[in-house]
């Protein structure tokens, strides 16, 4: 670790033009983690084109911002309404809605946002730690290392993300499918433009990310109806959460450190992450049988995990290329258009803007501290807004934004289609991110493949000879079939249910 | 939704069948054993197999074959007054307000196109004459403003508008 390059990294986001970007991201990031359908990926995928504009050393703090503070800001409604405002609160409504109407709102919001900051700073200092090593391991990976390496990604995020492992495989190989369009990425012959001109280059991974998770958010949003309810407006009592922390620092470290571990897994998020957590926190509390009815350890759990998956995620898209979550995938699209390559020659060509990022992620958490304390009371009732208001803008930006920021006319289609393609498979319970990923990882997966090939003459067995390769392969293989024993458990315990049912009645 | 598991399962299964069949006429280079078809056709057989069985599940399921069934009477139900209905109803138009928007803002420019589209929407969640009004101008005008002024991004003057002030 280098603390020149720190120093000169924190001189870049203490500017003016830095704090003022870090911060406003911040506070976007919270107010659109509040409003229900805006999560931090949409609020991403509609702040992106205009990132395009800013130098790369200002447009990360500020996406890391919105990161930061999307992932918490959730929480607010999630306590005070029952209303998760992304679905990586939904463990902390449970708890927090509870301790709300026990008359303990106030320290459900301190706990969140005290847990968040330490998840957040948690996984910060895993995320240097971590990425620095692993970026001098992956000097050593070749295109079978890579290859594997791309497969396990792939069955991962069918293993733990859908609830059919078919499902799963389907929606995967429809992005593989979709990354082939364009020019091969051997040998430049077009392949599957069907005359198409505008795709000679490929599907664009922005516009396609954008669609599948923006657009078809609003037309998701444009066929709900309207959520009423009364909100309640209080700070958070910050200092009772700092009470507690000499009794729940075992719990919250551990919680961050499950929430930074699932990050790094590519393709699973703070949902589950906050899931995992809660689960820990539950199986070991003296007093289970209270959560349920508003158990602060519950909101512990939930808040520092799913904010500790910020630092996790980041660790495989700054070294391998490997988006942990759809946020990452979406700023692994944001290094595309800035022409940067995530791995290990990002960390020998552009060091000072990964000390950056590394940078910003410390100041981001801070800054959601601050401006957490504050945002139940003055921002709460954006979790009623309007869909009426909120739909037309999410169309305009997500379909319009893209081709934009980047002058192809052809973009607009581009987000429409996969808008269309990502409302269908939500729909369906089909796994969405399974298709986004494999849209972006397809060109590495395949190319990897190719080159492996060659530097063995064709022979398959270079995929299993070479130790890394071999055993990511291996991990790959179990993940699907970890997948697939999880979903015929899950449907025998449903006949069960059903046959247990039919009894009764 | 079964009838969105029906639509994925048989576009996939379309997908994989036209890009097998479109591998068939890509060269092979000897230096590249898997070369350009390797990939594709080992993504299109893994997909359409998924299809098919999927489609096999649906169909071959009796609970879901009903399903199916009873997911097509209720499109038919389409136009009728219940408050699932009209929400239906208001998805698809707003579906296909977005098919049409990108068309106008290559023929009558992004500012026109943008206002007109936000007031179209608004008016399909049946806000208020005026304040539609008023939310699509301002917004619409301020979208347009971003991108023009601040990322002095390409903005698409509008095919027929250009033809008409020559």
């Amino acid at each position: 670790m280098d603390t020149g390059l720190f120093a000169v990294a924190f001189q870049t986001i203490f500017s003016l033009q830095g704090v003022l970007l870090i911060a406003g991201g911040v506070v976007i990031g919270i107010i659109a983690g509040i409003i229900p359908g805006l999560t931090s990926s949409v609020a991403l995928g509609l702040l992106l084109p205009i990132t395009f504009v800013l130098p790369k050393e200002l447009a990360y703090p500020m996406l890391l911002g919105i990161y930061c503070g999307a992932t918490y800001g959730g929480a607010i409604p999630a306590i005070l309404l029952n209303l998760p405002g992304t679905p990586t609160s939904a463990i902390t409504a449970i708890e927090g809605n509870r301790m709300t109407k026990r008359g303990r709102g106030a320290e459900a919001l301190g706990i969140a946002v005290v847990g968040s900051t330490i998840g957040g700073l948690f996984s910060a200092v895993v995320l240097i730690f971590l990425s620095l090593r692993l970026s001098r391991v992956a000097f050593y990976f070749a295109g079978p290392e890579y290859f594997a390496l791309t497969f396990f990604a792939v069955a991962v995020v069918i293993a733990l993300t859908s609830k059919s492992v078919v499902k799963g495989i389907m929606a995967a190989g429809l992005g593989l499918l979709i990354s082939t369009i364009g020019l091969d990425p051997v040998a430049p012959a077009p392949r599957f433009t069907f005359g198409i001109t505008e795709i000679l280059i490929g599907i664009p991974e922005v516009p396609a990310t954008i669609g599948l998770f923006c657009t078809a958010e609003a037309f998701r949003l444009a066929g709900q109806g309207q959520l009423t309810g009364t909100v309640q407006r209080m700070s958070a009592d910050w200092l009772e959460a700092v009470r507690q922390l000499p009794r729940k620092w075992f719990l919250v470290l551990r919680s961050a450190a499950i929430g930074t571990f699932i990050g790094i897994l590519p393709g699973t998020g703070a949902t589950m992450a906050s899931f995992f957590a809660y689960g820990e926190a539950k199986s070991r509390a003296k007093d289970p049988e209270r959560f349920g009815e508003g158990h602060e350890d519950g909101v512990w759990a939930s808040e520092a995990s799913n904010n500790a998956v910020t630092g996790g995620a980041l660790v495989p898209m700054l070294t391998l290329g490997i988006p942990g979550d759809v946020n990452t995938m979406i700023l692994l699209g944001a290094m595309t258009v800035h022409g940067l390559v995530p791995g290990p020659t990002l960390f020998r060509d552009e060091l000072q803007l990964v000390y950056i990022i590394f940078g910003s992620m410390i100041i981001a958490n801070l800054f959601m501290f601050a401006f957490g304390l504050i945002a139940s009371k003055y921002f709460a009732k954006l979790a009623l807004a309007d869909l009426k208001y909120l739909v037309p803008i999410i169309l305009v930006l997500s379909i319009s934004g893209p081709a934009m920021g980047s002058g192809h006319i052809y973009y607009f289609w581009i987000a429409f289609i996969f808008g269309i393609l990502g409302f269908l498979l939500e729909k369906g319970g089909f796994p969405v991110i399974a298709t986004a990923m494999t849209v972006m990882l397809g060109p590495i997966l395949e190319s990897n493949l190719r080159r492996g090939l060659m530097l063995s003459d064709g022979s398959y067995a270079v995929f299993f000879t070479r130790p890394i390769s071999l055993v990511l392969i291996v991990l790959g293989v179990l993940a699907l079939v970890w997948g697939y024993r999880h979903e015929a458990v899950q449907r025998r315990k449903e006949r069960e249910r059903a046959a247990a049912g039919g009894a009764s009645a | 939704m079964v009838l969105c598991e029906l639509a994925i399962a048989a576009i996939s299964l379309l997908v994989s069948i036209v890009f097998f069949v479109q591998s068939l006429s890509l060269p092979q280079l000897p230096a590249d054993p898997g070369g350009p078809s390797l990939f594709p056709r080992l993504m299109c057989f893994v997909t359409g197999i998924a299809a098919i069985i999927l489609l096999v599940q649906l169909f071959g399921n009796r609970e879901k074959r009903e399903e199916i069934a009873q997911a097509f009477a209720a499109f038919q139900q389409f136009g009728a007054k219940s408050e699932g209905a009209e929400l239906a109803r208001r998805r698809l138009y707003i579906i296909a307000l977005s098919a049409l928007y990108p068309f106008f803002i290559v023929r009558l420019g992004f500012l026109i196109s943008t206002i007109v589209f936000l007031f179209v929407v608004l008016k399909v969640f049946k806000v208020k004459f005026l304040p539609a009004a008023v939310y699509s101008l301002v917004l619409g005008y301020g979208v347009y403003y971003v991108f023009a002024e601040v990322l002095r991004a390409y903005i698409p003057p509008g095919m027929w508008l250009s033809g008409l002030l020559g």
